[in-house]
């Protein structure tokens, strides 16, 4: 150790011997936290070379906006990852609670916004409750309420689009309270620190580190790991319904697609390259920033450069993978089932 | 408050009794916890102290009984529950969670203390958990993150957390439970620990766990001594002496017909397997060995001491990082567990219910488990074949199951143990490595297993016994391989007719 | 510890009495409440439409008993279904192997990420499902179908040998039995057991755990590759939305049927019923006029209760 912080101790201090074990997980958080500002800039500096548009004010603001949805849909679901578990559902949730919002608006202009945070919220918490106390594996769960969810929307809507005029609603996302800034990028920068707050200083925050990196040790210390599990099932669907409510302002309106497709693996491919691998108890949503920022760059840089729609969702699967297995912590699985 | 009790008396058992499907794991305990007190809890694996530890840890409910902790009725819903009221634990299979740093491990579930408006105070915690490593002499930063610290360092943690949970939530009288707190930890840590104990004393009781005997001895006011689930007897420091402590534990005397003394026979010449300046890396180094044909070598040594780690090496199972092995002359270069039941070793892990069996799999499946591709016969399972082969084998080792279908999970631990023979018998290997086979057995089951692994060794299979037990490592092995710390630190002849002691074994492992 | 204590006695009491009860229910509501359901031509169409869900979902339960999963069934099927339709104008019938033969390299593409990554079979899927669901839709050229014209393609599928019997489902039932035997009578339907029973005993026990877990996810690959190959043929035509909701169909049904998601037990023996159980259900669901949406809806709600009726919990120590 370079400088013993505790010279003030009477008997001779016991020799910490570091194993090496220690320096794998060095190497291991060296790759996780340079990879992705490589990655970032590897990209820019590719799709600057390919297009000269790319580097513009007007496309930076375009990947702002891009990410901001996908920052916002990744934050809650971070703390899912963290706890290794995982959040199938958080597309259909934007898709109904999109559905919803977008029904809402007009009896209840922009106060719509904080009933789309109540529903997505409830959607969380009906993931948390059969996840933990009806014991299900939260990736068959959310599975099946993908489904339900997006069955709702179906039957809700009849598979129509529902348009928004309201324009205090669409301000939330368009308009401009900071400089020339659109207000989008502005809430997705408070919800994430709101979640760096989160997980940094509060009791579920740092319970959240700990169930993810031994919860058998986390249960015997007694922490109460069923409950904070739900509470993170609820922030995922709560994060979920203020990015469906942003979108819905950004669209001016909702529809039944809005959050299939490629919304669901962008939002873990997000986090996961983040640095938050799928093991649990690493990382965290100050990293999720740049998964996000990762992510809409390429997806914008791919359609700058006429890469065409299906081969971006070839792309973008093979990245979930790459990302995914790239900051697994493979001493944790001595089983991959 | 409840009557009748003295006015130091701290924690008091009653009639407790828990049991799990197929075992009784606690019968009718009776004990009490005086003020300032530490008492030893001794007895063999499987004898209940880690239940009943379990029990006043809040992590198992007692069947029957009642426990009346400081003069109430004590029914911790949970560890947290057991903190709050002053008992706290060191878990023998280390309680910290490794990627979290080390001020958060020894709060952990006490957050709450340190949190206003729903902010948490992380600085104050790791201020004040910086004054507790200070004071407890362990040099580690607070915010260090505990899976990379060595392992002792780790242990010490755990039981400085033990005691320090309780004065820091200001309970008066606590009550510290340590499983096995010296395992792993060498001698210089080992006494820190013990003075802290010495310390912890004048303002708490404290209940020790521990194989290492003379600890019980040394450190304790009174031992109670642990059987079958029962509490057999409880004595005095002064007045016993380890070997007489050891004899009320296993309540027997070696018992040479036990273990078919009279059956070993010399090893023959030729050697089966041979590992020269074996190493893995963090586990042992420098380890060779030679097993003869039909000799059964024992491997002892404490805890921690690469003893389990050596057995999954010569298994194949775990890398070797450095050496030689060779099996039959024939060179193995990086063994797996493939190339070496090829090569004809067996290895019978010693947790039978993860690694040995696969519990809802039927007794016939397991045991034609490693032969599957022997009695497939142009792509089609001969389950003719297959039928006659289970059957031999459970007529041989005396297997007691309803019916070849049965679910192994529905036989009782020895049944269960002798399938795991059974399948690497099935396989005819040569070589057979086992760990801890009768750990939680009784004693007809043991005798059972023995007398079989002698037929064994008459019939010039060789075997590799890794045993805790003392009296199976002495009574059983034709020589005995002592480790420590990594390494073979000595090997003791142990012929039919002169057999060491426990307590010259002991002396080297110690 | 009190927090794994099992109920192992019920759960198996669940799996086995469940289905059987949940088909005869469905079965007496339906007919009370459409008078088209009990009849043969309805037969004729529930067969046919379980067919294909059955030779997908026996493919899915070997994946499942090993305690994996494979999330990628539905575009491996839209890609078998794509090459079966651009080669048959020139091999005929025998486009029906291409199908195959291209199912069975994304499922080794599948497996080998998954051992030799060591990545969860989840993720590994998810995101190979969108791979090859992109690279079909590049040579669809997007929302296109492909159309052909084979009549023995044709015939292969839908011929009735038997009145109300076609084709497909004699297919099916013929991969059913080779899956039953496969199951108990080789080799690799008793690795697939103990791998999903305990991965560690079977690799201390000698068996190769990572080539037969490739293996498997290969036959998963290799009959999604069939169920795509024979609805192309029926419909002489492949487009994007031929896997439909087979991947959720099919978990439902193996997992209904009594292979839970844990692994180990079960068998594709069991499968049959469960694929009758969600064809009967979708096919009186549509007969009781309930909608294409709200059905979604519905076997999301089937697919969450089959798992928590069957699921043992005793074997899962940890929660995640």
């Amino acid at each position: 150790m370079e400088d013993a912080s505790l010279e003030h101790s009477a008997k001779p201090p016991i020799a910490v011997r570091r194993a090496r074990k220690a320096d794998l997980s060095r190497r291991r958080h060296i790759v996780s936290t340079v990879g992705p500002f490589a990655t970032l800039a590897f990209l820019v500096a590719l799709f600057s070379i390919l297009n000269p548009e790319f580097l513009t004010r007007g496309n930076a603001y375009s990947v702002l906006r891009a990410s901001s949805a996908l920052l916002m849909l990744s934050l809650g679901l971070t703390f899912v990852i963290m706890l290794a578990s995982i959040d199938l559902s958080i597309g259909s949730i934007v898709t109904l609670v999109g559905i919803l919002t977008a029904m809402l608006v007009p009896h209840l202009g922009v106060w719509a916004v904080f009933a789309s945070l109540a529903l997505g919220t409830a959607c969380g918490l009906l993931n948390g409750v059969l996840f933990t106390y009806v014991r299900i594996p939260s990736f068959v769960v959310t599975l099946g309420t993908l489904s339900l969810f997006y069955g709702v929307s179906l039957v809700i809507d009849q598979n129509t689009a529902v348009a928004v005029t309201n324009e205090h609603f669409i301000w939330l996302a368009d308009g401009t309270l900071l400089g020339d800034f659109p207000n989008m990028v502005l809430v997705a920068l408070v919800a994430w620190g709101v979640c760096i707050f989160i997980s940094q200083r509060t009791r579920f925050g740092r319970a959240v580190y700990a169930i993810g990196g031994g919860e058998r040790m986390a249960m015997l210390s007694g922490l109460p790991v069923r409950r904070y599990k739900i509470v993170a099932f609820m922030l995922s669907g709560l994060f979920a319904g203020l990015a469906s409510a942003l979108l819905v302002a950004k669209f001016q309106g909702g529809n039944p697609e809005m959050g299939q497709g490629p919304m669901l693996l962008d939002a873990i491919a997000a986090v996961v390259m983040g640095g938050t691998g799928l093991t649990g108890g690493v990382g965290g949503p100050h990293r999720t920033i740049l998964g996000a920022l990762v992510l809409a760059v390429l997806g914008n840089g791919m359609v700058m450069s006429e890469v065409g729609p299906y081969e971006q969702v070839v792309i973008k699967g093979l990245v979930t993978v790459i990302a995914v297995s790239l900051t697994l912590d493979r001493r944790q699985v001595r089983i991959a089932k | 408050m409840r009557g009748n009790m003295s006015d130091d008396m701290l924690l008091e058992v009653r009639d407790v009794s828990k049991s799990f499907p197929g075992v009784q794991a606690l019968r009718n305990v009776n004990l009490e916890i005086r003020q300032n007190e530490v008492v030893a809890f001794v007895g063999e694996n499987g004898a209940g102290k880690s239940t009943l530890l379990n029990i006043l840890s809040g992590l198992f409910r007692p069947d029957s009984g009642e426990i009346i902790y400081k003069g109430a009725l004590y029914e911790p819903a949970n560890y947290h529950d057991a903190t709050l009221t002053g008992v706290s634990r060191v878990f023998q299979e280390q309680g910290l969670v490794p990627n979290i740093p080390v001020y958060e491990n020894l709060f952990i579930s006490h957050e709450k203390r340190f949190t206003r408006l729903g902010v948490l105070n992380r600085g104050r915690m790791s201020h004040l958990a910086g004054e507790v490593l200070a004071d407890a002499g362990l040099e580690v930063k607070p915010s260090d993150i505990t899976g990379t610290l060595p392992f002792p360092v780790r242990q010490m943690l755990e039981v400085i957390r033990a005691f320090a949970v309780p004065t820091f939530l200001g309970v008066e009288h606590p009550l510290v439970l340590l499983d096995e707190p010296t395992a792993g930890l060498d001698a210089n840590e080992t006494e820190l620990l013990y003075a802290r104990l010495r310390r912890f004393r004048e303002h708490g009781s404290a209940v020790l766990v521990s194989h290492a005997l003379f600890e019980a001895l040394e450190l304790c006011d009174r031992i109670y001594v642990f059987k079958d689930g029962e509490i057999v007897d409880m004595v005095f420091p002064k007045d016993v002496n380890e070997s007489r402590l050891h004899e009320l534990m296993v309540g027997r005397q070696r018992d040479s017909e036990y273990y078919k003394e009279d059956c070993q026979r010399a090893p023959g010449d030729r050697v089966v397997l041979e590992v020269s300046s074996g190493c893995a890396r963090g586990c042992f180094h420098d380890v060779s060995l030679r097993l003869r044909e039909g000799e059964i070598l024992g491997i002892g040594g404490m805890l921690g001491s690469g003893k389990s780690e050596l057995g999954r090496v010569l298994a194949g199972d775990l890398r070797m990082d450095g050496g030689e092995m060779s099996v039959f002359g024939a060179t193995i270069g990086h063994p797996t567990v493939r190339k070496m039941l090829r090569a004809g070793v067996g290895y019978i892990p010693g947790e039978r219910a993860i690694e040995g069996l696969i519990l809802y799999l039927p007794v016939q499946w397991n045991m034609t488990l490693p032969i599957v591709p022997e009695l497939t016969k142009a792509g089609y399972y001969d389950m003719g074949e297959e039928k006659r082969i289970v059957q031999k084998h459970c007529e041989m080792l005396n297997i007691k199951t309803p019916s070849q279908e049965t679910l192994v999970v529905n036989l009782s631990g020895g049944n269960q143990q002798k399938v795991v023979l059974a399948k690497w018998l099935a396989k005819e290997v040569k070589i057979l490595i086992l760990e801890n086979p009768t750990r939680g057995m009784d004693a007809g089951v043991k005798a059972d297993i023995y007398a079989f692994l002698r037929e064994l060794a008459a019939n010039n299979v060789s075997i590799v016994l890794i045993t805790d037990e003392l009296l199976e490592l002495i009574g059983m092995s034709n020589s005995i391989a002592i480790m420590k710390e990594g390494m073979i630190t000595s090997m003791i002849e142990a012929t039919a007719e002169a057999k060491p002691t426990e307590k010259e074994l002991v002396q080297f492992m110690v | 510890m009190r927090l794994l204590e099992s109920t192992t006695d019920r759960a198996r009491l669940m799996t086995n009495v469940a289905p059987i009860a949940s088909l005869v229910l469905m079965v007496i509501v339906f007919s009370i409440g459409s008078e088209v359901f009990f009849t043969p031509q309805n037969f004729d169409n529930i067969l046919r439409q379980s067919a294909a869900l059955l030779i997908v979902a026996l493919g899915g339960t070997f994946v499942i008993l090993i305690g994996s999963i494979d999330l990628s069934v539905a575009a491996v099927i839209v890609f078998g279904a794509m090459m079966t339709a651009m080669t048959a104008p020139f091999l005929g019938p025998a486009a029906i192997f291409v199908g195959m033969a291209i199912g069975v390299a994304w499922g080794l593409v599948n497996g080998l990420l998954l051992v030799l990554g060591k990545l969860p079979s989840f993720m590994v899927t998810l995101g190979m499902h969108s791979v090859i669901l992109g690279i079909s839709l590049i040579l669809l050229g997007g929302g296109n179908t492909i159309d052909f014209d084979n009549e023995l393609m044709r015939k292969a599928a839908t011929a009735q040998v038997v009145p109300h019997v076609p084709l497909i489902a004699v297919w099916a039932f013929a991969v059913y039995a080779i899956c039953v035997l496969v199951a108990f009578r080789s080799r690799l339907g008793r690795f697939a057991f103990a791998i999903g029973g305990g991965e560690r005993v079977s690799q201390l026990s000698g068996v190769a755990v990572g080539r037969y877990k490739v293996y498997i996810f290969m036959l998963s690959g290799l009959f999604a590759g069939l169920g795509g190959a024979l609805l192309a043929a029926r419909s002489q035509s492949a487009n994007q939305e031929m896997g439909g909701t087979f991947m959720l169909d099919s978990i439902a049904a193996i997992v209904m049927g009594g292979t839970p998601l844990t692994g180990g037990v079960g068998g594709p023996h069991r499968t049959l019923l469960g694929v009758l159980v969600i064809g009967v259900l979708g096919n009186g669901l549509v007969l009781m006029g309930v909608g294409a949406y709200e059905q979604i809806a519905i076997k999301g709600v089937v697919i969450v209760a089959a798992v928590a009726l069957t699921i043992s919990r005793s074997k899962l120590s940890v929660l995640k």
